[in-house]
Parts: C-alpha cells; sequence; structure tokens
C-alpha cells in the first residue's frame, strides 16, 4: 500500500551509525535515490516475539558468509535487491543475544529463493525467504561479528520511529475526516452528527497530542537532550490510532463495508478503500514487534517495573 | 422463556456440526473461498439432506415446522464453521414465502425452497445505507419492477429473489423472468458473495403488501445475523486459545504470558455472557411480538460489534501468520464485517433500539 521506506528509513540511518565506511558508500546513495531496494530480515517461523532465538546460520569460509536459513514475513522482498539480516554466527555465544550478526546479502543468486506469502487484504506483500548456501562478502557486516542484536536495535528504533511517525498518523486522520465530509451517518452528513463529532473529536485529541510530543521529541533530540521513555511509546500511540480510525471508518463507509478493497492502486476506488486500512491496522499491531511487545518494553524499561523472566 | 435448549434442539446443532466437522475443514473453506462462485452445491445439498434449509419452513411443503430460535441455533453453528452459502438469503426467502397472502406463490414453490433445491434470496439494500423497509423506494408497481438493489446475497446462484419495495412491500421475483441483469459485486466476505440486481421491467408477483410482514422478516434477518456472529466469535476465540496453548516464544506457550492471558480473557467475556442475547432475540420473535423488533435491533448490533472485536483480538494474537490469506482466521474477519454491515450498522441499529425502547 504506501511506500514502505525499508532501505532509507530502516538500513541508512542503521550504516550511518554503525557500518563502514566503504558500506556507506556502496550503499547509502543509490539506496536514497530508489536505486536499491532492500527487505528486513529478521522474523523467522519460531521467532518473531523472540527475535533472539532465530537460528539462521552464517559462516565465514574462504572470505565469504555462507548462508543457511530461512526468513519470513519479509515485506516486498519479491521487489527487493538486498536484504539486511539477522544471522548466528557465533555458535558457542555464552548467550543467544550475543551469537548474532548484522549481514547485507544479494537476493538475486541462486541459493536464495523467495516466495510472496498473500495476505488478509488480498495483495502479496510480504514473503518467505529461503537461504540454501547463499554467500555474501566477509566485510558486508554492520557492526562487529556476534554484534548484530545491538545493530538491530537501532534499525528496529528506526522502524518504530518510521511506523511511530506522527505526519502519518495525521495524514491518515486529516483523510478520515475527508471522508466524513463526504460520507453520511444515521441518514444526516456525517460531520452534522454529534455521535461522529464526539468520536472524531476524541481521536483529533489523540492525534495532536501524537504531533506535538513528536515536536517535542524532535526538539529536545536536536538539542542533545534524552526525550527519555516516550520514544518507547510511539509505536503504540500510533497503532493504537489507526485502529480508532478503523473502527470510526467502518461507520462512515457503510454498505462498502461489505466490499473487499482493491488489491492494487487505490486511485479512483470507492469507499471500500477504507477496509485496506481496516486490514492494515492489524498488520500494524505485529510487524515491527507487537503491541504486547511495545507494553512490555514501556512497562519494563519506560516505567522500571520488574521484568519478566527470560524474555 | 426457559434458558435451556430442549434435546432436539441440541441434537440438531449436533447433527449440523458434525456434518460440517467433516465437510467444511478449513481446506474445504478456502476451496469454497477462492472459488469463483462461493457456493458449493455438494455442501448445500448435505445440509439439505439434515433438513437446514427446510428448517423454519411448514411441514406440508416438506419443512420441520420448528421456529426462528431452531433456526438461528442452526446459524450459530455455521457460523461457527464461517460456513460458505447462501444460508441467509434463502433462509430469510422462504420465510417471506410462508407468510405470503399469496397462497398459489407458498405452494407452488416452498416445497423447492424446503428441500433445498431452489435457491431463494432477498433484496434489500438500495445503496446509501438504505436497507429497512421505510427506506425502501423501488416502485411498488405491479406487475413489474424497474429500479436496482444492491448487496444481494448469491444474487447469481439464486433461483428466486424477494425484493423490498416501496411502502415495506414484498414482491417475488423468478430467476429467469426477462429484463433481470444481475452482475456480481467483489464481496470482502467470500464465504457469502454479493451481487447487484437491475430490474428493466421485470415481472414481480405481489407477496404482500403489508409493512409489518417485512418488518417481520428484517427482523428474522437480524437475528440470524446475531446467531451467526456469535457462533463465529466464539470459534474464532476458541481456535485462538487453542493457538495461544501450542505456539512458543520465549521457551513457553504465549498464553501463558499474563498480557495475553487478559486479552483472550477480556475476549471471552465480551462474547460468552452475549448468546443469551441472540437466544432471547429469537424467542421474542416467536413468542413475545412486542419485544421482537427491540430485541432484534439490540442482538444484531452487539453481536456484530462483539465479532469484530473478536475476530481483530483474534489476529493479533496469532501475531503474523493471523495477518495472512491462508490463516482462517482472516475469514472470520470478514464474516465479522458482514454481519456487521449487512442491514445496516451497529450505531444504526442501537439507534433504531433506544427508539423502540421508547427512551
Ligand atoms: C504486515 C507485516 C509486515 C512485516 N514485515 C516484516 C519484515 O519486513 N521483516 C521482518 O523480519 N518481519 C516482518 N514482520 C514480522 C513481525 O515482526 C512479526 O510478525 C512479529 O514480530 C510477531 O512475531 P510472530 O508473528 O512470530 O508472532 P508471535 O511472536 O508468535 O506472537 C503471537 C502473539 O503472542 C504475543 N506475545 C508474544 N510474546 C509475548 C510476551 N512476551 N508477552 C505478551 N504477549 C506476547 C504477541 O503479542 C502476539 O499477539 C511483519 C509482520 C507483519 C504483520
Amino acid at each position: 500500500m504506501e511506500e514502505p521506506g525499508i532501505g532509507t528509513s530502516m538500513l541508512v540511518p542503521t550504516l550511518l551509525e554503525c557500518g563502514t565506511e566503504a558500506l556507506k558508500q556502496r550503499f547509502i546513495p543509490e539506496t536514497l535515490t530508489g536505486d536499491i531496494r532492500w527487505a528486513q530480515g529478521y522474523s523467522e517461523p519460531n521467532a518473531g516475539s523472540d527475535l533472539a532465538s532465530l537460528r539462521t546460520r552464517a559462516e565465514l569460509r574462504n572470505g565469504q558468509w555462507h548462508i543457511n536459513g530461512q526468513k519470513i514475513w519479509s515485506t516486498l522482498a519479491q521487489h527487493a535487491h538486498y536484504m539486511f539480516l539477522l544471522a548466528r554466527t557465533e555458535p558457542d555465544a555464552p548467550s543467544k543475544y550475543e551469537g548474532i550478526s548484522y549481514l547485507l546479502v544479494d537476493l538475486r543468486q541462486p541459493g536464495v529463493r523467495i516466495r510472496p506469502l498473500k495476505q488478509m487484504t488480498g495483495s502479496a506483500e510480504f514473503c518467505e525467504v529461503f537461504f540454501d548456501d547463499a554467500t555474501t562478502p566477509a566485510d558486508w557486516l554492520v557492526g562487529g561479528r556476534g554484534e548484530g542484536w545491538r545493530v538491530s536495535k537501532a534499525t528496529l528504533n528506526h522502524e518504530r520511529s518510521m511506523i511511530g511517525g506522527a505526519e502519518s498518523s495525521v495524514e491518515l486522520f486529516e483523510k478520515l475526516l475527508s471522508l466524513a465530509r463526504k460520507s453520511n451517518f444515521e441518514g444526516v452528513p456525517a460531520l452534522a452528527h454529534p455521535i461522529m463529532r464526539e468520536r472524531l473529536s476524541v481521536l483529533a485529541g489523540e492525534v495532536q497530542a501524537h504531533l506535538y510530543s513528536s515536536y517535542r521529541q524532535l526538539s529536545m533530540t536536536a538539542h542533545g537532550q534524552n526525550p527519555g521513555s516516550i520514544t518507547l511509546m510511539n509505536k503504540l500511540v500510533n497503532t493504537n490510532i489507526s485502529h480508532k480510525v478503523a473502527a470510526i471508518a467502518q461507520d462512515l463507509v457503510g454498505d462498502a463495508f461489505l466490499l473487499a478493497p482493491p488489491t492494487g492502486s487505490t486511485r479512483g476506488a470507492g469507499p471500500e478503500k477504507w477496509n485496506l486500512r481496516f486490514f492494515a491496522s492489524l498488520g500494524l499491531t505485529i510487524g515491527g514487534g507487537t503491541s504486547n511487545i511495545q507494553r512490555n518494553i514501556i512497562a519494563e524499561r519506560g516505567l522500571g517495573l520488574p521484568r519478566e523472566k527470560n524474555v | 422463556m426457559n434458558f435451556l435448549l430442549s434435546d432436539d434442539q441440541q441434537e440438531i446443532q449436533e447433527a449440523v456440526r458434525r456434518y460440517l466437522a467433516k465437510t467444511c475443514q478449513s481446506v474445504d473453506l478456502h476451496r469454497i473461498f477462492d472459488s469463483s462462485s462461493g457456493h458449493d452445491i455438494a455442501l448445500w445439498k448435505g445440509l439439505a439432506d439434515i433438513g437446514v434449509t427446510g428448517l423454519a419452513l411448514p411441514e406440508e411443503a416438506g419443512g420441520m415446522g420448528l421456529e426462528l430460535i431452531d433456526l438461528a441455533l442452526v446459524a450459530e453453528i455455521l457460523g461457527a464453521a464461517a460456513t460458505p452459502g447462501p444460508f441467509l438469503g434463502h433462509s430469510l426467502a422462504g420465510l417471506a414465502l410462508a407468510w405470503s397472502s399469496n397462497k398459489t406463490l407458498a405452494r407452488r414453490w416452498l416445497p423447492g425452497l424446503a428441500s433445498g433445491e431452489v435457491i431463494g434470496t432477498v433484496a434489500f439494500a438500495e445503496g446509501a445505507s438504505l436497507w429497512w423497509p421505510e427506506e425502501w423506494q423501488l416502485p411498488s408497481a405491479a406487475p413489474v419492477l424497474v429500479g436496482t438493489k444492491t448487496r444481494v446475497p448469491f444474487a447469481a446462484a439464486a433461483d428466486l429473489i424477494v425484493v423490498g419495495t416501496s411502502g415495506g412491500q414484498l414482491y417475488l421475483v423468478e430467476r429467469d423472468a426477462p429484463g433481470l441483469e444481475i452482475s456480481e459485486e467483489d464481496s470482502v466476505d467470500r464465504t457469502r458473495r454479493l451481487g447487484r440486481i437491475q430490474f428493466h421491467k421485470t415481472p414481480a408477483s405481489l407477496l404482500t403488501a403489508a409493512p409489518d410482514v417485512a418488518e417481520r422478516l428484517c427482523n428474522a434477518a437480524r437475528v440470524l445475523l446475531a446467531a451467526d456472529a456469535f457462533g463465529g466469535a466464539n470459534c474464532c476465540l476458541e481456535r485462538t486459545v487453542d493457538y495461544a496453548k501450542t505456539r512458543e516464544q520465549f521457551g513457553r506457550p504465549i498464553g501463558a504470558f499474563q498480557g495475553l492471558k487478559h486479552q483472550l480473557a477480556d475476549l471471552a467475556v465480551a462474547i460468552e455472557p452475549a448468546r443469551g442475547l441472540y437466544w432471547y432475540a429469537a424467542h421474542a420473535f416467536d413468542r413475545i411480538p412486542e419485544q421482537a423488533s427491540p430485541a432484534a435491533a439490540l442482538a444484531k448490533a452487539h453481536l456484530t460489534d462483539c465479532y469484530i472485536q473478536v475476530s481483530r483480538g483474534s489476529v493479533e494474537a496469532h501475531g503474523g501468520i493471523g495477518y495472512t490469506w491462508d490463516c482462517d482466521i482472516q475469514i472470520y474477519v470478514k464474516r465479522a464485517m458482514f454481519d456487521y454491515a449487512f442491514l445496516g450498522g451497529a450505531p444504526k441499529h442501537r439507534a433504531r433500539y433506544a427508539d423502540l425502547a421508547g427512551w
């Protein structure tokens, strides 16, 4: 649906933070121009919320990494040129977190097989990616060997701030408002109906709060101050807003709620295109770390509550 | 009302459940969901053999002569299995004929409807979320109809269409009637396909000119949708609970995490007590006429709203797999969307309830 900016919003900041000069030069310019498209290879069938239990292996032999294993839910991997992925390179490391490295891999090689998976929206926007002795140069490593977990946290933060971007919430709200402007609710113009006015205003409070909070985070960061635990909340705030938008749109689109959303471009489509957002809000709850994982992070790292054992 | 099912009622539910456990498993469901028509003739025939197609139709027409409560109990089981097919529209068309003042038409069509050999449907919606008898604008001008109906369940598979017209009248149109143009709509719920019907001076027979019959038909629809929603939500949650017991992360079943446990408990608390809401609405329909309309409106609004919450919560609890087309849960989400929006959404029904309750 929306351009995900996997390369520009996730990989580029990570390379700037942790990459070698050679990797920066090799990849950043062409990623920014859109000539190189990326996929994110973190999740595996048995390593989702518990990402650090991942099993894809990479071994260094004759100056190359040899990669074996499987990734899943990799967004738009079927159209990507490269993938940044997490693989286990230090099988003897003392903890599951310490044996992981962050590698860049060319997806266009015989050892890589990509199978698109159809989403509930009807489009195949994520994929399974199988690695059967795929190779990548020894120095396409971001951060040191066994430091992939730390590096991945950097990417995840970028991903979550991307998903948590207040502008996207504001934009979504504006679209909802223009839907409301065009719709009837209970037989009267929706914006004239007290229930709709109330529901939209409640949501407006959340959206405006999120926007000003993002301004404040930005200003603080620009002045070298740490915004604190609020940064951990952005993704959940954004996800919650998208759910409330979906719930209101559901009552604005009327009997278009019964129709399938378009699978290609939404241009010129009727109100049933909102059903896509109804589904996408669920994807948002799950992708980039589920809402429950966000809640754990907010509670434990943000509020300082005792940690759940081994999580 | 006795809030317990009779042995006969339990037996019917059990028979349908047993049949669907064999014929409507996940693979069958996905096959029909992905098929071009969404209607599986063998599945339909099997349901007809158990008596589902004529459950509430008169015995002299080959039906079982049971009440709406019995039909709703079956709707719950069909909803639990997300059963594809024309049950909803068919059941309503049958009731309309059974209640018709035109006995010749009733005698002619009821046996086929009861046996399931003739498939019926109802044409209510006229676009712009106009669904109800008092909102119908298609002119009541016998002997021909001119105008358009939308969101007609299984319009393409139906042999008989019961059409709501201005003043809350009901007409019957036969499939081969001249001037009938049917096109399929792209339904989000592929287990219950919708179509659009245009009438170009299409011959039609009046079933009833009494608006309270049409009203009663819409109440039956509300109860059946509420029952479907209850069955679907309940089953969706059951499957999610099973999944939470087996899917492991961090070395334990995800259901061991209190966060998820509480979410699933909340969904259970939302849905389980609401069973009585559709039972009561069906019972009121059968036995307490003055309560039938408010009870049906409230049950429809409340249960279909719950179904949306429960099915969405189930996707969340499944994680990535829940977001895929191949997962059964997405089919439940789409059934929930159908139950919610068909005949008008929850706000419309809640407003109606408040009015009928005399608030
Ligand atoms: C649209 C979409 C796009 C995605 N894109 C990508 C991508 O590009 N690259 C990539 O690598 N991955 C991607 N993902 C995968 C995503 O990151 C994972 O699906 C997610 O981390 C959850 O993992 P899982 O699916 O294995 O679910 P599980 O981890 O099995 O979670 C199932 C349920 O259990 C709950 N749960 C798990 N642990 C706990 C706990 N400790 N406490 C409370 N509840 C818990 C979860 O919240 C969830 O509700 C995408 C997913 C989606 C839906």
